[in-house]
């Protein structure tokens, strides 16, 4: 494989101050305001939200006093083809935001605050049972991982934040006694069933877009007309008043070490959701067959209850213990090759500079970051060439980061400082226009938008080969060029010759 | 007389003088101004540049760290000294899209050296060897007991091909009694034959001469003044010097000075240099920066010495634009001034808007064969004027002339230096800018340069095959 390593700088960048430290995990780039335009979510430990749009450098909406945020997650988890941002605490509360653009007041409220199990540290939102409709995945510091659904109830509800604390109590006294290490708690059945129906109607689609917490798509499709009435019926800002809604914890897990990250990943029409344990290794704690839509139900249950520990063929001796991110990519190579449509890879980066990319369960490459880059501690992604194919971007605490591709090619950046947190993505420094971005966060609380992270291709290169790619998709110009060389010689030398000619000479 | 204060010295390493409160003003201003920015968008369009590489340096460069180093048969490499004492080579090897970026290790500069600048060229034939410039303070434990040195490496052997390594291993370690400043090079005839010189403008108020004895293959100071006449007696310590040899025995000097102070001299090289023409003006401000230009972009420099075409000799004296930067003003163009001296005076428009600009670079852009102006500011801007309604050469007709903003881009550091040149070994120039962290490589829309090449390539298949045979 012909890969390349080059390296480049940005230069258009907004700088923001923030007040405190934040995780790595309450730093997002998404749609926030459901009006198309990326924006920054920022969850400090503090407890302070703040959602950055825009040019400003003040934040456009803030929380005070939510607690010490852990992470932050932004999609459409109640299925209104709406998004909504989440942003859970180490102490287990989980805040719901429903935030629109034509909303005017600067500090947020919450429309439901919550408790679920303390000590989240990760979080994920997608659809992990196959009936269409996204999950919450939260994984915790104490090794535990749970599926949650959000619930919206009809009747009105004054007090939204008891209820969900009994119903999960009570849910997990009668999982105790199942309760063990490596053991699926498949308890769909438990569900009052109208629920579900309820949030998604009669039918699943046939084809589920993937989502995730780092960068939520926001093209949801219309799930089903039912839902479409809802949605009117329901209208805007009224929500909150006439519905409650409460996370139910509808599946967990007990994993043997740290998770470093959650995914969810398409292998062949089967989706893994996978966490990442330490050393460079991932286990499947449960997958489902994508084709088979109907009955998720059992699909959960009769899957084998236990994870799947899977280990990487690496080829170096690692550590152990090192901690290890895994991150998908999405590969739109719509059009052209059908051959290869819709791809998804799988990353996997651990911290001491080691990355390997899986295409289903084939291992694409693997690469060694070079020396004296480690503490690999961020991965992240974005489709850095508008092509539809998403790049991985991975940064290290002293602010070194690289762009690969699915090809290996590398970009390096020097971000010239410290970093405490990072994350890539979209961004919207103007109106309407979407553009890569990186976003540091310094030691010195400071946030840095990288807002035109923009390039137009990943290897450079340059007009002898431009033109010989021309020539060999237009024939005009590979005759104009073979005329011009006299049929002969096409040494790259003269024909560069030939070019410095036709640019700065008087032909 | 003595080298000034070390902290004076500072300020022209880095920077011009008493601009530094200034330039942070304008920084901040700049920061904010990026509104500016959106407005030049459609000019955009026209031009484009991207960034292909990014080679960071160890410590900051200045205004006289960039050399680039013409070699037709190996490609063309670039030369950028760091304050440390390192400089680094870039270079495209044939055939490869990734350049290839690393330390050349130049003996004789020690840890504790600042390098001040380099230059190099390459010996006149038959030796056709490359001379490698490198001027330095060596600091000994305090500023004021400060060495100063030029070092100059030459391979002795005069094989075709050149390593760097060999080169960086020959060192000729020459004592100055002055601060040195910039280090270019020019040509002499001694004896008929053609010499190629170092120029060593120093904290003295002179300029040095460094000429090579080719029977003890060493360089030694000669007189400037036998060789230069135009070069003594100067008012100020020259930041900048421009030496142009012209086609009919004649060359242009032009200096610009600290104090202001710009000189043109033409000079008739016929029988021993002779000044005939003088030009001076006073500006307010320190000069960072002179460039005599022509509005053609000519085909001679463009190309090296088997593909000389003897065109250009009606209107070689005539039509040089003088641009002259100072520190603390706008840049301005004098055009004609070999015939007119500094009377017809054009702003470049905004051109003080980014702190000073600290460096220059003539090249013809949009392969109009009309040579277009590059800044480049301490406001960390790249700026790029094309001169809008081409003067009638031969009327009085020449204070029409009018600079307007084309392109400009935003860079996350200060820039020091700018060279256009074909790094990629694709006949396609690339802008090399040298910033105070590192090297940029900025290159043309490619498809644009291709739709240009093709619609030449048509035109030339047309008008017959006798020509194109010329140009292969």
């Amino acid at each position: 494989m012909n890969t390349t390593t080059r390296s480049v700088s940005f230069v258009e960048n907004l700088q923001l101050e923030i007040s405190d430290n934040l995780f790595n995990e309450a730093l997002l780039l998404a749609d926030v305001d459901n009006d198309g335009d990326s924006e920054l979510v920022v969850g400090q430990i503090n407890g302070e939200l703040s959602i950055f749009k825009g040019s400003s450098t003040k934040p456009w909406r803030t929380c005070l006093h939510l607690g010490m945020i852990t992470c932050v997650g932004v999609g459409d988890l109640w299925n209104q083809r709406e998004n909504v941002l989440f942003c859970i605490t180490a102490e287990g509360w989980c805040h719901i935001f429903y935030i629109t653009s034509e909303s005017t007041e600067e500090i947020l409220e919450p429309i439901s605050s919550q408790l679920i199990p303390s000590n989240c540290k990760i979080l994920l939102l997608a659809d992990v049972d196959g009936d269409g409709v996204l999950e919450l995945v939260t994984g915790h510091a104490d090794r535990a991982v749970y599926v949650h659904k959000l619930e919206t109830d009809y009747h009105e509800q004054s007090d939204v934040q008891d209820q969900p604390c009994i119903e999960k109590d009570e849910h997990e006294k009668k999982n105790k006694t199942s309760v063990s290490s490596l053991t699926s708690q498949g308890n769909k059945q438990d569900l009052p069933k109208e629920s579900v129906d309820q949030e998604q109607g009669t039918e699943a689609p046939q084809k589920l877009d993937r989502k995730d917490s780092k960068q939520q798509e926001t093209d949801a499709k219309p799930k089903s007309l039912h839902d479409l009435k809802e949605q009117r019926g329901s209208g805007g800002l009224a929500k909150h008043q006439t519905f409650s809604h409460r996370l139910v914890t509808i599946n967990h897990w007990t994993a043997p070490s740290q998770i470093g990250s959650l995914v969810v990943f398409d292998v062949a029409q089967t989706r893994h959701l996978l966490a990442s344990y330490p050393g460079g290794t991932y286990a499947i704690l449960t997958s489902w067959n994508l084709s088979q839509s109907e009955m998720p139900t059992e699909q959960i249950s009769s899957s084998p209850s236990n994870s799947i520990f899977k280990q990487l063929p690496l080829l170096w001796g690692r550590n152990k213990d090192i901690p290890t991110n895994l991150i998908t990519l999405k590969s739109d190579s719509s059009g052209a090759n059908s051959v290869e449509q819709n791809h998804t890879y799988l990353a996997l980066c651990t911290q001491d500079g080691h990355l390997i990319l899986m295409n289903g369960n084939k291992l694409q490459w693997s690469l060694r970051v070079d020396h004296g880059c480690y503490n690999l501690f961020s991965l992240s992604k974005l489709d850095i060439t508008d092509d539809g194919h998403e790049e991985i971007a991975v940064c290290s605490w002293d602010g070194i980061t690289h762009i690969i591709d699915r090809l290996k090619n590398v970009v390096k950046f020097k971000f010239g400082e410290n970093v405490m947190a990072f994350c890539a993505g979209k961004y919207a420094f103007s109106p309407g226009t979407n553009l890569p971005a990186l976003v540091y966060v310094t030691s010195s609380n400071r946030v840095v938008i990288y807002w035109n992270a923009r390039l137009s291709l990943m290897v450079s290169t340059n007009l002898g080969v431009k033109m010989k790619s021309k020539a060999t998709h237009d024939k005009e110009t590979r005759y104009t060029i073979d005329t011009a060389t006299a049929e002969g010689g096409k040494n790259s030398n003269e024909l560069s010759q030939l070019y410095q000619q036709c640019l700065y000479g008087n032909i | 007389m003595l080298c000034p204060p070390s902290r004076d010295l500072s300020f022209f390493v880095g920077l011009a003088p008493g601009t530094w409160e200034l330039g942070n003003d304008n920084f901040v201003g700049t920061g904010e101004g990026l509104g500016l920015n959106q407005t030049n968008m459609a000019d955009k369009e026209d031009l484009n540049f991207e960034e292909i590489h990014f080679s960071p340096i160890p410590s900051q460069t200045n205004i006289y760290g960039l050399t680039k180093i013409d070699r037709n048969e190996e490609g063309n490499k670039i030369f950028l000294a760091s304050l440390s004492g390192r400089v680094v080579c870039l270079e495209y090897p044939r055939n490869s899209l990734v350049p290839t970026s690393r330390e050349v290790p130049f003996t004789y500069i020690p840890e504790s050296a600042e390098i001040v600048s380099i230059d190099a060229f390459n010996r006149p034939e038959p030796s056709k060897g490359l001379v490698v410039g490198i001027s330095l303070i060596l600091l000994k434990n305090s500023r004021s007991h400060q060495k100063q040195f030029l070092n100059i490496y030459s391979a002795l052997e005069s094989k075709a091909e050149f390593s760097l390594d060999s080169i960086a291993e020959g060192c000729q370690h020459l004592e100055l009694d002055f601060v040195p400043f910039q280090l270019t090079h020019a040509e002499i005839f001694i004896k008929g034959r053609k010499e190629v010189v170092f120029l060593l403008c120093g904290s003295d108020e002179s300029v040095h001469m460094f000429c090579e004895d080719r029977t003890h293959q060493r360089f030694e100071e000669q007189p400037v003044q036998n060789y230069f006449p135009e070069l003594q007696n100067l008012p100020s310590n020259v930041l900048w010097l421009e030496v142009e040899a012209q086609q009919n025995a004649k060359r242009v000097t032009v200096i610009g000075c600290q104090n202001g102070h710009v000189k043109v001299t033409l000079t008739d090289l016929t029988a021993g240099p002779s000044i005939v023409e003088e030009y001076t003006l006073d500006r307010d401000g320190p000069i960072s920066s002179v460039k005599l230009y022509s509005q053609r972009s000519s085909q001679i420099k463009v190309n090296s010495d088997d593909q000389m075409i003897e065109t250009t000799t009606e209107e070689s004296s005539t039509d040089y634009h003088l641009l002259v930067c100072c520190a603390i003003e706008a840049s301005v163009v004098y055009t004609n001034v070999i015939t007119q001296g500094f009377t017809n005076m054009v702003t470049l428009p905004d051109s003080d808007d980014f702190d000073c600009v600290t460096c220059t670079c003539i090249a013809d852009v949009d392969w109009d064969g009309n040579n277009e102006i590059i800044l480049g500011t301490y406001g960390q801007e790249l700026l790029v004027y094309k001169c809008i309604s081409v003067p009638d050469n031969t009327l009085q007709s020449s204070s029409n002339v009018d600079f307007q903003l084309m392109w400009r881009r935003s860079f996350a550091n200060p820039l020091f230096a700018i060279e256009y040149l074909d790094l990629t070994n694709d006949g396609l120039k690339e802008i090399a800018v040298a910033s105070l962290s590192g090297l940029h490589v900025l290159q043309h829309n490619l498809d644009k340069a291709a739709a240009h090449c093709l619609s030449k390539l048509q035109q030339t298949s047309l008008r017959g095959p006798q020509e194109t045979e010329s140009v292969t």
